[in-house]
């Protein structure tokens, strides 16, 4: 597994898609607005924070076992502690994913400006 | 030796301090033990839930925890005190788990009003200097909530103006700066090498 990271708009999946040229943009699957299941031929989880806020904690682990995923994620954890509840267990579940992931990746970078800064 | 851990919430910076903690502890021969200062109030079902965790968390890792909501120094100095009870002792290491939740406690009253930010400041840096004297061995664990690119009420704002300074000072005594990014440290200042 591999893990890309960094804040919105850093040009995360160019970069990606620049370190796999193997890879074509009919692999991303983009976590915002596709339905985690039947997405055969997908390699790239885009905007996995979005998934977090989508789906529970099960059907996350059962994609992320199917394949070796590329996992693109926006940083959402630096700021004040939300005020309600939904929100503060949004970002408290991001982190924890990202922890697990990290863990599990071989590679593991931070975007910054469209540059990677290789943490793993 | 000196040391502030940052990062996001959930960002593993926690477990990344206790055990450098420990680490730390075995270094310095042990003889003045591990102390965890637990700054966080157990307000409600998530805070408690949340200091649940980290106790489970630092389970079997040897630290003895002191709970002190405010004046830290003073509540680690009296714990010392009455564990040596007139014998010669070293000093602890002590990880001070976190600037955020101090800094709340120090700058909030009950009703909700705040006391004068300058004065909660060089309350605290005095705080942190004599928790300094006390240790052999200091971690202390803050956040980073100035990322978020919202503004909020004044109140709040200030709380964060407080805690980023209160970092930046800290960082600039420190022998090393860790950001921890999903729980992989990035080492700021110094060089990790030491520990």
């Amino acid at each position: 597994m591999e893990l890309y990271v960094g804040g919105m708009y850093q040009g995360k999946l160019e970069y990606v898609l620049s370190r796999h040229p193997e890879l074509g943009r009919e692999t991303v699957m983009e976590c915002g607005d596709t339905d985690p299941a039947g997405q055969e031929g997908k390699r790239i989880l885009n905007h996995f924070h979005l998934l977090v806020k989508r789906c529970g904690d099960e059907e996350i682990g059962a994609l992320l076992r199917e394949r070796e995923w590329i996992v693109i994620s926006d940083e959402v954890g630096s700021g004040i502690i939300p005020a309600e509840k939904e929100e503060r267990l949004y970002r408290e579940r991001v982190g924890r994913w990202l922890c697990s992931i990290a863990r599990r990746s071989d590679r593991f970078e931070r975007i910054v400006c469209g540059i990677g800064q290789r943490l793993k | 030796m000196k040391v502030l851990v940052t990062g996001g919430s959930a960002s593993g910076k926690s477990e990344y301090a206790e055990n450098l903690a420990v680490l730390l502890a075995k270094k310095n021969g042990g003889s003045g033990g591990l102390l965890y200062a637990a700054a966080m109030k157990p307000y409600g079902e998530e805070a408690a839930g949340r200091i649940e965790r980290h106790r489970k968390q630092r389970e079997g890792k040897g630290f003895r925890t002191v709970e002190a909501y405010t004046d830290i120094s003073g509540q680690i100095g009296k714990y010392l005190e009455k564990q040596r009870d007139g014998k010669k002792c070293g000093f602890p290491t002590v990880l001070l788990e976190c600037l955020p939740n101090l800094l709340a406690n120090e700058l909030f009253d009950t009703d909700g009003g705040m006391r004068k930010n300058e004065e909660v400041f060089e309350s605290l840096c005095a705080d942190l200097c004599r928790l300094e004297d006390l240790s052999d061995g200091l971690i202390v664990v803050t956040s980073d909530t100035g990322s978020d690119g919202a503004l909020y009420p004044p109140e709040t704002e200030a709380y964060r103006r407080l805690l980023s300074r209160l970092s930046v000072w800290f960082a600039g005594r420190a022998d090393a700066v860790i950001e921890v990014v999903y729980g992989v440290p990035v080492c700021l200042k110094g060089s990790s090498d030491h520990f």
